[in-house]
């Protein structure tokens, strides 16, 4: 096997080094695992995908099966657990995307906030798919980076929804007016229930008498 | 134990990632799991638990009582992809 000193493959080409594998694990996956991380749910299927490189890994050692083999398959694990760790950012967005659905958001900045937010979540839908149908091309170094590249930008516009539009400190305020106007809403229905049947009532009374 | 890395690049994944964690990107690369974990738990106040987020992340053959095809898997992560506005 190579070492680092070795091996100046970025982590942005296929691995076909340990010393390079260990960059794509440090450089692409690991950050994305420590924002995960936060969450304090750990996805078993991450820990799966890990798991299953660096046992191709051992397989090298202890069957002694073909180091650049044993490398591709590693690599096709931690890429995987890469796109896992985004797909589970997305997953996020869209929990919080439907949670803002639930207040009137349109009571924010003249209906600006909602376009925009429309806007924003459309761009990362569109990013998400094309991102994923992108995941399976291995072909050469643009192959293998497309994906990276396409999720890398879902991903920034993920923290934006998240920066910009969830946390935004008009939600709170929008989310008091959602509450008044519902119970507003319910009052005048009350009200107009408890009348038409008052005025119903009178009106046979009436017709009997 | 901390790994030095002096070819360490920050790109913009990393500035965002640095910016949502409130934690530097080396900070992030060079610290073992067990210390992260640690800091989450007590950031969250809580122990880690462990989830399964399948089918939107994962493949159908691990601790499933019967195979899911891609198919489903693709389809259900579809579903979810549809219900964010085109």
């Amino acid at each position: 096997m190579t070492t680092q000193s070795e091996d100046s493959q970025s982590s942005d080409e296929y691995p076909q080094s340990f010393a390079s594998l260990v960059g794509l694990y440090y450089d692409k996956y690991k950050p994305l695992y420590s924002r995960i991380q936060t969450f304090n749910e750990m996805p078993v299927e991450l820990v799966f995908e890990v798991a299953a490189a660096w046992d191709h890994l051992s397989r090298h050692w202890r069957f002694n099966e073909s180091e650049s083999d044993c490398i591709d398959k590693a690599a096709r694990h931690i890429k995987r657990a890469v796109f896992d760790a985004y797909k589970l950012l997305l997953k996020q967005t869209v929990d919080e995307y439907e949670e803002l659905n639930r207040i009137n958001t349109s009571l924010i900045d003249n209906g600006h906030f909602d376009k925009q937010l429309r806007l924003l979540m459309s761009e990362i839908r569109d990013g998400s798919v094309q991102a994923r149908t992108s995941e399976g091309d291995t072909a050469g170094a643009d192959g293998w980076n497309k994906a990276f590249t396409l999720w890398g930008n879902v991903y920034q516009k993920m923290e934006k929804f998240h920066k910009d539009f969830y946390i935004n400190p008009n939600i709170e305020w929008a989310r008091r007016k959602t509450s008044m106007f519902s119970w507003k809403l319910r009052g005048e229905g009350f009200v107009i229930g408890f009348t038409t049947s008052l005025l119903a009532t009178y009106l046979v009374y009436l017709c009997c008498s | 134990m901390h790994y030095e890395d002096d070819a360490m690049t920050e790109t913009l994944i990393d500035r965002t990632i640095a910016e949502s964690t409130g934690r530097s990107i080396e900070y992030l690369k060079n610290t073992p799991l067990d210390e992260l974990r640690a800091n989450a738990e007590k950031k969250r106040g809580g122990p880690l638990k462990f989830v399964s987020l399948f089918p939107w992340i994962g493949r159908g053959n691990m601790m499933r009582d019967h195979l899911v095809s891609h198919e489903e898997a693709v389809a259900a992560y579809d579903d979810a992809i549809r219900r964010l506005p085109k």
